[in-house]
């Protein structure tokens, strides 16, 4: 177990500093920073353009402004925080990094939150039609998911949001939040994981349009597993022994039948994160998303590059936490 | 087929092609022939497939039979001699389905939009189907060094979240249009259906008839194409119908967030888009079109659902 989880973890970080390479090359070959300054009017002189490109280290060779970049991200120097993720500053000179973690809080509540409805949607919906095969529960539940399954992410969310509308209309006070993380000039949180109770309100309605969204295709996956599983030969087995079905399926199915979902749930981590960045648009709220087409508009190499990396962080994580708990909960993984 | 390569199918032991003995009275037919019968005889499926090409077809003829185009903005002259753009509810003055706040017809529009959706779906599955089965097969047929190379570049390009890619990328050419945004699709898209290949080859190529294959001399090409990839046939299918449907949904964020299809020309993802402000002023221009996209993605994943059955019947048998 200690080999795969270090072997695991070897290619992760050897992916992400691959990754890492082809990002900030690509976003420095392909964006201007200096873009705002050039469009001012009246232009601004040379040497000014030249001490802005000196401060953004453009007049350095790429592959010297790769190396800084990736040195200070993964900074060294004894004290905490030992990984110093600074991702240099963007084009207004403000750092990368701190912004983006405030944007990340932001984005990680609905990705979180939907994480959590859709898991528990997932497990109930996809078990009971899982074991209630082609009863009328399932049928249900199989029409409702190919029709999530099937909804433009943001159309669906800005679909909820209308109906919130008109139901706040209809009773006349505010019953569902349509915009934004907080009420203007609310209590901020007493720390940064806590959170107040007025964001709890405003996340009902986008973790609902995600997480729906999210669960339609876990549903699915719940349910064939489930199915895989009842279909096994030691559940014929324990079933001959004349356990009563309502215990087989408790002590023997349920308990294989949820390990699948662990992997899918990592690899649905960037569709996720996709699916959070519009409805983030939808509702309003200040979060990654924003953030990319703002540094995107700018041209701003360091924000985009620094967008991605944290993002590929994510990702990676998630796959990689996924293969350990899987590794975990079924030994034979490790086996091959 | 050869009959070198059927003599090859009929002396493998039913239980190698995943089928039971005695279920099917044409034992000697393809893998994909039965497949097929199986899903003409499904109801579902063939209705979802009807109602797909009707939708298509109807995109593809029916404008050059319609009054309005999508490009034309109704204007009439009002009482004053002015000319003014009309904005109509859904039946009023020959506009079955309303015009937009501009003039423009939404049935005309919707239609133009369809055939653009179709246009990048199409692109897109066809060109991650070609790198996608070409990558999978490389790292699954050939293995060690070649599978270590392809599937760490997989891993590489599945680390950022496939949106991002995409935004990035095309917010680099803003002048994308339909063809553009299909190629694009398809260039980042082919990653799941490389993995699945090779997992398959990888489990294809240790058995009987790949041996045989290669003792009767034939070359890494021919059994790679002739034996491995028509064996695959049902991953290959199943993933081109749900890329198809992912596609769609793509393009419409894509779309939204302002990097994908433009004015003036049009898109599902687009009229969507536009329609979202105009959801409480005007719902038919918000509504209509998303039903449509709804339907359409819906009868593709149904289609694929119907696929998946038709060559693996286990999966749809009642359970004892």
């Amino acid at each position: 177990m200690l080999i795969y989880t270090v072997r695991r973890l070897v290619s992760s970080l050897l992916v992400l500093l691959v990754a890492s390479f082809i990002v900030f090359m690509f976003a420095a070959a392909s964006y201007d920073p200096l873009k705002p300054l050039r469009s001012r009017n009246p232009p601004p002189t040379p040497q000014s353009l030249k001490l802005a490109a000196h401060q953004a280290h453009l007049d350095q060779p790429v592959l010297t402004r790769y190396w800084n970049w990736l040195r200070h991200m993964i900074g060294w120097d004894g004290s905490f925080p030992f990984l110093k993720l600074n991702f240099g500053n963007d084009v207004h000179n403000a750092p990368v990094a701190h912004n983006l973690g405030l944007r990340l809080e932001v984005t990680t509540r609905m990705i979180i939150g939907a994480i959590i409805l859709a898991v528990i949607l997932a497990v109930v919906l996809g078990v009971i039609s899982g074991v209630r095969k082609d009863k009328a529960f399932d049928a249900v539940a199989t029409v409702v998911t190919f029709i999530l399954l099937a909804l433009p992410t943001f159309w669906f969310a800005a679909v909820l949001k209308q109906f919130a509308i008109n139901i706040n209309q209809h009773a006349g006070s505010l019953v569902f939040y349509t915009a934004g993380t907080q009420s203007f000039g609310a209590p901020p949180p007493s720390s940064f994981f806590s959170i107040t109770g007025d964001q709890l309100q405003h996340m009902i309605l986008p973790t609902v349009s995600l997480g729906l969204l999210t669960a339609s295709g876990w549903i699915r996956y719940q349910r064939a597993s489930v199915i895989d599983v009842l279909d096994s030969d030691y559940m014929r087995l324990a079933r001959a022994k004349g356990v009563r079905n309502r215990t087989v399926i408790r002590r023997h199915g349920l308990r294989n039948a949820l390990i699948p979902l662990v992997t899918v749930m990592a690899i649905d981590i960037g569709a996720l994160f996709g699916g959070a960045i519009i409805t983030e648009q939808v509702y309003d709220w200040h979060g990654m998303g924003e953030y990319l087409n703002t540094a995107i508009f700018n041209e701003d190499t360091y924000a985009v590059a620094g967008w991605v990396m944290v993002s590929a962080v994510f990702v990676v994580v998630f796959n990689l936490l996924a293969d350990l708990i899987y590794a975990v909960l079924d030994p034979r993984i490790r086996l091959s | 087929m050869t009959s070198q390569q059927d003599s090859l199918q009929t002396a493998l032991p039913p239980s190698a092609s995943g089928e039971q003995p005695g279920e099917f009275a044409g034992a000697s037919e393809s893998q994909g022939k039965q497949a097929f019968k199986r899903f003409v005889r499904s109801p579902i499926p063939m209705v979802a497939t009807v109602f797909f090409v009707l939708v298509v077809l109807t995109a593809f003829i029916a404008p050059y039979f319609y009054r309005w185009k999508f490009n034309r903005i109704d204007a009439r002259k009002d009482a004053h001699g002015h000319y003014i753009a009309l904005s109509l509810h859904p039946g009023q003055k020959g506009h079955p389905l309303g015009t937009d706040g501009t003039g423009f017809d939404l049935l005309a529009q919707m239609m133009r939009g369809t055939q653009r959706d179709v246009i990048i779906v199409v692109l897109a599955t066809v060109i991650a189907l070609i790198i996608g089965i070409t990558i999978g097969a490389l790292a699954g047929y050939f293995g060690t060094f070649m599978d270590n190379l392809l599937m760490r570049i997989v891993d590489v390009m599945l680390c950022v979240p496939v949106l991002v890619i995409l935004i990035i990328v095309a917010s680099n050419y803003p002048g994308l249009g339909a063809v553009g945004l299909g190629l694009l699709l398809g260039l980042f898209g082919w990653m799941g259906l490389s993995r699945l290949v090779r997992a398959q080859f990888l489990a294809l190529r240790e058995r009987e008839f790949v041996e045989a294959a290669h003792a009767m001399g034939a070359s890494n090409f021919r059994i790679i194409f002739r034996h491995l990839i028509p064996n695959a046939l049902s991953t290959i299918l199943v993933f081109s119908t749900l890329f198809a449907a992912v596609s769609i949904i793509a393009e419409t964020s894509l779309t939204y967030l302002g990097y994908g299809v433009h004015p003036p020309d049009t898109s599902l993802g687009l009229l969507i888009s536009k329609g979202v402000d105009a959801a409480q002023t005007r719902p038919w221009l918000f509504y209509y079109p998303g039903i449509l996209i709804l339907l359409l993605v819906l009868a593709v994943n149904l289609i694929g659902e119907g696929i998946r059955n038709a060559f693996d019947p286990r999966h749809n048998r009642v359970r004892d």
